[in-house]
């Protein structure tokens, strides 16, 4: 156990982390396998996407690519994970697709905190017109279903990697800001802010210094989770057709691909499918697991 | 009384929000787009063509007229008609809402009739290997990608066992339509021939498509469980001599199972959406369906119709359970306030 925190933090990132979670959170943090499997996968998967251009054994079938003698193989020592209608390697794109995937998904997660965040500190800390205004603006978004939204201004705004970054952050500011909103308003008659107040401390500085920080708990960990909904969000996007184009290496759109070949394929839709599954399942137990942590309330209940 | 000025209240709330929605939707249309009159023309017209649908429609003069005949249009019941058949958006819809209603519903009995209980079972048997076996599966439902899942069923089940069909509604004649719900209606008019072909085709996608909700409503009903047995009554109850299984179906569940039903709403709304994807994978003739034809013919109305209408519906089912709600346990309108 000790072992494992220690090699963690010769990690960049880390420092920032531990100052958030202090020795007894991590030691909740890393406490049972669950948590240690999502650490794993999360951190396993991003070294894959960051190293696939060393890894792959075919980085030249990322993209276009074709070899028409090699079309549709199933699964070999030469291919892992098979080829594709092209004659590209599999294994190959699935690495370059937790690129696109985890780039798409940390940057949607990122924006919607950036744009999110803020108006939740400002709706939660006054009442009145710029509450009523912020709110209800933000109820409109979360009046129609997330992939919906995504999906209609996806088509709207045409298929490539900005856009769908553009379209999925719309359909997600909303929820971080009416987290922090409730947060910022549960906090505001603290008799440290009230205290604040009092002697003369800017609204700017009582927001960023005093409120946001108690807000971040929640805010890292529906960022965590946040990120794993985005990524099968985007997945779900290049499935119907509206995320990336081809010959973009996007789970989804491979998976989409691989319809018209099957039943005799079944690599071609494994492989990707399981690429996302993991990729995912790593975000959705290392937020549950930063919850547990770093959420006393639910720390007693839930071990 | 309180309750009906909480009621009067939100219905009073729909407004702005139905607003805001058209706003939206009209926004996403007429100004996110480079050209909307050349979108809304589709790929394949001319520049002439683009030129006369703008002035045609009206995309030459300024928003806000725009905005107001769009709006007038509405309610007129009008969503303009699809480019490539031509026919009414508001009829396309409407034929198509029945198939992903009765898909959303099957989810819904589906994720609440398995996530509660085993949501349950888990909480009692914490840290058991029945609850770690649990969360894992719940938090593999979270995971997986649903399009994913029905493809591999459709493969398993459908092309290599040949068990289950692989799409579509029904085969043979559908039942006489009263309610759309072929499951309804071939109960209604008796044929149990088109019941039992409805509930064959509905086994993949509805199951699939639940995954995530099952998931989720476990979730909260372990931890509402687990909360609920931590309190004071289930000790003073246990104190009493009560058997286990009248402490926990009686008191526990009821006081637990709030949390699951407030959630009830959004993860409807995550299902309606949902259906998005599995109608595509198992050729489901929805609004889902509907939806991505229309976007691989760039026939643009007809998306911004679906979109309407899944928002209207949302809107609509979490306003009816947040009064649910309320009517059920009045002391929730405070909750709801604050």
């Amino acid at each position: 156990m000790n072992g494992r925190v220690s090699a963690l933090q010769s990690l960049p990132g880390v420092g920032l982390a531990k100052k958030l979670l202090n020795r007894r959170m991590l030691r909740l943090f890393f406490r049972d396998k669950l948590t240690g499997l999502g650490t794993v996968l999360v951190l396993v998967t991003f070294f894959l996407a960051v190293a696939a251009p060393v890894l792959s054994p075919f980085p030249e079938d990322a993209y276009e690519n074709v070899r028409v003698a090699e079309r549709l193989q199933s699964p070999s020592a030469k291919h892992w994970f098979g080829t594709d209608r092209m004659g590209r390697d599999i294994f190959s794109r699935v690495l370059y697709g937790g690129r696109v995937t985890l780039f798409i998904a940390l940057a949607v997660t990122l924006l919607s905190i950036a744009i999110g965040v803020p108006l939740g500190l400002v709706a939660g800390y006054y009442s009145g017109a710029i509450h009523e205004v912020i709110m209800r603006v933000a109820d409109v978004f979360l009046a129609i279903p997330r992939i919906i939204l995504a999906l209609s201004l996806a088509a709207a705004l045409g298929p490539n990697v900005p856009n769908v970054i553009v379209a999925l952050s719309v359909s997600f500011w909303p929820r971080f800001t009416r987290i922090v909103e409730a947060e910022t308003q549960s906090l505001r008659h603290e008799l440290y802010i009230e205290a604040s107040q009092s002697l003369g401390v800017s609204p700017v500085s009582i927001l960023f210094r005093h409120i946001f920080v108690h807000t971040l708990p929640t805010i890292i960990v529906r960022g965590t989770l946040g990120i794993g909904f985005t990524i099968l969000l985007a997945a779900t996007l290049g499935f119907i057709g509206v995320g990336v184009s081809p010959p973009t290496p996007e789970w989804g759109l491979m998976i989409a691909e691989s319809r018209e070949y099957l039943p005799g394929t079944w690599w071609y839709a494994l492989f990707p499918g399981l690429a996302i599954f993991l990729t995912v399942m790593g975000y959705i137990l290392m937020g549950d697991s930063l919850r547990d942590a770093m959420d006393p309330r639910l720390r007693g209940i839930e071990g | 009384m309180e309750v009906r000025a909480f009621v009067f209240k939100r219905l009073v709330l729909l407004f702005p929000i139905l607003f805001g929605l058209l706003l939206l939707v009209f926004v996403i249309s007429r100004v996110v787009p480079a050209d909307p009159a050349a979108l809304l023309a589709g790929p394949m017209a001319g520049r002439e063509q683009v030129e006369s649908l703008r002035h045609q429609l009206g995309l030459d003069r300024p928003l806000y007229a725009q905005f107001l005949s769009y709006l007038v249009q509405l309610g007129k019941g009008d969503l303009g008609s699809s480019l490539y058949s031509n026919r009414p958006v508001v009829e396309d819809l409407i034929a198509r809402f029945p198939a992903t209603m009765e898909l959303t519903l099957v989810a819904m009995t589906l994720a609440i009739g398995l996530g509660i209980p085993l949501g349950t079972i888990a909480a009692l048997r914490r840290n058991s290997m029945i609850d770690k076996g649990l969360t894992i599966f719940s938090v593999g439902g979270l995971s997986i990608a649903s399009f994913w899942l029905g493809l591999m069923c459709q493969l398993f089940f459908g092309m290599y066992l040949n068990l289950l069909p692989i799409g579509g509604r029904i085969v043979g004649a559908p039942p006489t339509t009263v309610t759309g719900l072929y499951l309804l209606d071939s109960l209604i008019t008796g044929s149990l021939g088109a019941l039992w072909s409805s509930v064959v085709h509905l086994l993949l996608p509805g199951l699939t498509l639940s995954m995530p909700a099952i998931a989720t409503i476990m979730r909260f009903t372990r931890s509402g469980v687990l909360d609920s047995l931590q309190r004071d009554y289930v000790l003073y109850e246990r104190a009493m001599g009560l058997p286990e299984r009248v402490v926990v179906v009686k008191y526990v569940l009821r006081n637990a199972l709030n949390a699951t039903i407030a959630q009830i709403g959004l993860i409807f709304g995550a299902l309606l959406a949902g259906t998005v994807a599995i109608e595509t994978v198992f050729d489901w003739p929805g609004l889902g369906l509907y939806a991505v034809s229309s976007i691989l013919l760039f026939d643009y109305k007809a998306i911004l119709g679906v979109t309407l209408i899944s928002g209207i519906t949302y809107v609509l089912v979490n306003l009816g359970v947040d009064i649910l709600l309320v009517l059920i346990d009045p002391r929730g309108i405070r909750r709801q306030e604050a």
